[in-house]
């Protein structure tokens, strides 16, 4: 949980209407967000670290700290197998 | 310099074109959107994102070689510079620059261009897109035996929302020889030639229409295996996004320029019209399967227009 990622160089994210699409361009690999993988996907800033994402959520929504830290580090490995983000040093 | 109308753009070009798509009016030209002249093109783009064997890419510029055709370098959105190789005939290289050539300056103005058939059926657009040999144009053909025109085979530039209309392109076709023996009405029409693949190009100018278009739908071919079914699914947003970028022409010239334009281009391409994915399992003939689902698909399209296709 102390590892920190980062949006690869070439995803790219939808801005039409309700859909949010992240797509590697040069992959193809996309991924659909829904509203808490939004959320994540906006604190993934090469900054943070999963576990300070993990509690930043858990105060939002209001959910157990062990099902929060397990729906990041799902959501982070489904975007790491395609390609969408990097880890960062 | 004579100017021609293809892909919704008014082309100046040096390099004789096919007459039909010349501007009738010859005393009042519209300011040309593209520039094809002969010239000096460059070895290499110095600034190139992208680097294959007979292409690079960089934001605005890109170098691209037809093997023992020409090069053309196209630059800007709106020139192309060729240089035909020693003893090459300029109707040879014509294609490459109505294909390929007018494709890129499309991407680098940042608009859709996908690689399909087109064609059109009571006032509303429909493509079949798919990759090479796939059977697209016999799809296409199949579908336009029953009524209807084409706005062109391989290269169509889709408008912007609202209205997203389908420009037309050249009007020809290319058709193996055995799809060519099933449509009874092809084999009469004027052949071009071989292209390298051994497909007959064939003139589609009796069945040509040089209007856009409003797109109905989209139809992507898919190849499955033997021993699956055919299948016909309506793709969700996410996947028909997918889907676009996997057939936009030249998508590997795509640079980081106009990546996010197109992507948000598709986007809402993808939320405004149907697009149906058809699986067609390989070695087996199950063309007349496909051309019932396919037509099914464009009726029910003609029944709902899409957002963009409101007549």
């Amino acid at each position: 949980m102390q590892q920190i990622f980062a949006p690869a160089d070439d995803v790219l994210m939808s801005d039409a209407g309700e859909l949010k699409v992240l797509m590697s361009m040069q992959q193809g690999h996309f991924v659909e967000l829904n509203a808490t993988g939004r959320a994540i996907w906006e604190r993934l800033d090469g900054m943070a670290t999963l576990a300070a994402i993990a509690a930043d959520l858990q105060d939002v929504y209001d959910i157990p700290p062990e099902q929060c830290e397990a729906e990041v580090l799902e959501f982070v490995g489904n975007l790491r197998e395609h390609r969408l983000v990097e880890p960062r040093d | 310099m004579p100017h021609y109308r293809v892909h919704g753009m008014t082309v100046a070009s040096d390099l004789p074109l096919p007459p039909l798509l010349a501007e009738s009016d010859l005393t009042e030209h519209a300011a040309a959107d593209v520039q094809i002249i002969a010239g000096d093109v460059p070895e290499h783009l110095p600034t190139a994102e992208i680097t294959r064997e007979h292409y690079q890419a960089a934001p605005a510029a890109v170098l691209m070689r037809a093997p023992d055709v020409g090069q053309m370098h196209i630059t800007g959105g709106n020139r192309i510079t060729y240089r035909l190789d020693a003893g090459e005939r300029a109707t040879d290289f014509a294609a490459h620059l109505l294909g390929s050539g007018c494709a890129i300056i499309h991407q680098q103005r940042g608009n859709v261009v996908l690689h399909g058939a087109s064609l059109c059926r009571d006032g509303l657009a429909f493509l079949v897109c798919g990759v090479s040999g796939v059977g697209k144009s016999t799809l296409a053909a199949h579908v336009l035996e029953a009524g209807g025109q084409t706005l062109g085979d391989d290269v169509c530039h889709i408008g912007d929302a609202p209205g997203f209309l389908a420009h037309p392109g050249p009007p020809s076709t290319k058709l193996a020889s055995d799809a060519l023996q099933t449509l009874a009405s092809y084999r009469g029409l004027p052949q071009h030639g071989l292209c390298p693949s051994g497909k007959t190009i064939l003139s589609t100018a009796d069945r040509f229409t040089a209007t856009p278009h409003p797109l109905g739908g989209i139809i992507m071919l898919d190849w499955a295996f033997e021993h699956e079914a055919v299948t016909a699914t309506r793709l969700a947003p996410g996947e028909a996004i997918a889907a676009l970028r996997e057939n936009t022409f030249r998508k590997r010239c795509i640079t980081s320029d106009i990546a996010q334009t197109l992507f948000s281009k598709w986007s809402a391409l993808a939320q405004s019209v149907p697009i149906w994915r058809i699986t067609r399992p390989e070695g087996r003939d199950t063309q007349a399967e496909i051309v019932e689902i396919a037509s099914g698909l464009l009726a029910q399209m003609q029944r709902q227009p899409a957002l963009g296709g409101m007549k």
